[in-house]
């Protein structure tokens, strides 16, 4: 199984993460009762993955869960799954972790000034160089002349 | 011969204007488009998953507020090298910050966008100060859905604030935040002396 938490990272203060579970049944025989558990976040939700409608987790079946927690300081957290076939439990577990910053971000520099932008150099810089060209050839063919 | 001599000299001495000519107009060029060459990106996209079909909001793609005729493209963005939060390359583009919420998700989302742009071409937020508390923001996100916001309060932060208040909330409660700069230029710093903030709440 896999656990994927959203955002990876949060600001000062915490705020609110969802991870999404995904769970597949690497074996040969299609697993009941299959059950996710999180140490830090619950209810832990089914959200789609029964294609046939079964409820069993079929080898060729990828089925999702999500929950929600509010954390205010970096945190580890564990999902365990867990299902069943032929009287034995499979179990298998992911481990996500979730950074909380201690810094506020600054504010962004969103301004250019208002003056000093309104020349257009990529005009003017094309014609001054014209410019100085020009006046190469004319003092060049004077002096010839 | 001397007229000769004289032509040389003068010829010598409109290419050497020329050179310097064209050097200052090249540092000028140089020195009037740095935009956002110091702002590298440290992070970009952290919050995409690999199935974002199930997060609860989509990412922002369009940010609209009618009342100031602004209807742009929303890009995601991270910090800046020296922690700020980083700006859109283009004036007519708004930047989501990605480290926090989406907007519509508990917490303070937050989009800033430019004031002010060279050669006089108009930037996205140029009218934000004429935004006015219950005035209506929107955001569409990638999956089509439009989230409302309201405007709640306007504040203005000098450039070095810590922002309080800003970028986190913790009443449980969707927010969306914008910022533009502000107040007198400064030569020396490259910036504006104030930012200003548009606080706003889910509707």
């Amino acid at each position: 199984m896999t656990k994927v938490p959203s955002p990876l990272a949060l600001l000062a203060g915490g705020g609110t993460v969802t991870y999404i579970n995904q769970v597949t049944n690497p074996g040969t025989v299609a697993l009941n009762n299959v059950l996710l558990s999180d140490d830090k976040c619950s209810p832990v939700k089914y959200i789609s993955g029964d294609t046939n409608s079964n409820s069993k987790l079929d080898t060729t079946e990828t089925w999702f869960y999500s929950c929600q927690a509010t954390l205010t300081k970096t945190t580890e957290n564990t999902v365990t799954a867990s299902g069943e076939a032929n009287g034995l439990t499979a179990r298998d577990s992911a481990v996500a972790t979730v950074v909380v910053n201690v810094t506020i971000p600054k504010l962004p520099n969103t301004g250019l000034p208002p003056s000093d932008n309104s020349i257009p150099w990529n005009i003017v810089a094309p014609v001054g160089i014209f410019a100085v060209l020009a006046l190469f050839y004319f003092a060049q063919r004077k002096q010839i002349v | 011969m001397q007229s000769k001599i004289l032509s040389k000299r003068m010829l010598l001495g409109i290419i050497l204007l020329g050179f310097i000519l064209f050097a200052i107009l090249l540092f000028n060029f140089i020195l009037k488009n740095p935009i956002q060459g110091s702002s590298a990106l440290l992070i970009e996209n952290v919050a995409t998953l690999p199935n974002q079909e199930y997060a609860s909001v989509g990412l922002p793609v369009r940010l609209k507020i009618p009342a100031i005729g602004v209807d742009s493209a929303v890009i995601s963005v991270g910090l800046t090298s020296d922690g700020a939060m980083d700006v859109p390359k283009d004036p007519t583009d708004v930047a989501w910050f990605n480290l926090g919420p989406r907007p519509g998700e508990s917490g303070s989302a937050v989009i800033n966008g430019h004031y002010g742009w060279k050669n006089n071409i108009p930037a996205v937020f140029d009218n934000l100060h004429k935004l006015r508390e219950g005035e209506r923001i929107s955001v569409e996100d990638e999956k089509g859905v439009t989230t409302t916001f309201i405007v709640r309060e306007i504040r203005i932060y000098d450039k070095d604030d810590v922002a309080l208040g800003v970028f986190e909330s913790d009443d449980g409660k969707a927010h969306l935040n914008l910022i533009t700069c502000m107040g007198d230029w400064n030569q020396v710093e490259k910036t504006h002396s104030e930012r200003l903030v548009i606080l706003t709440d889910k509707e």
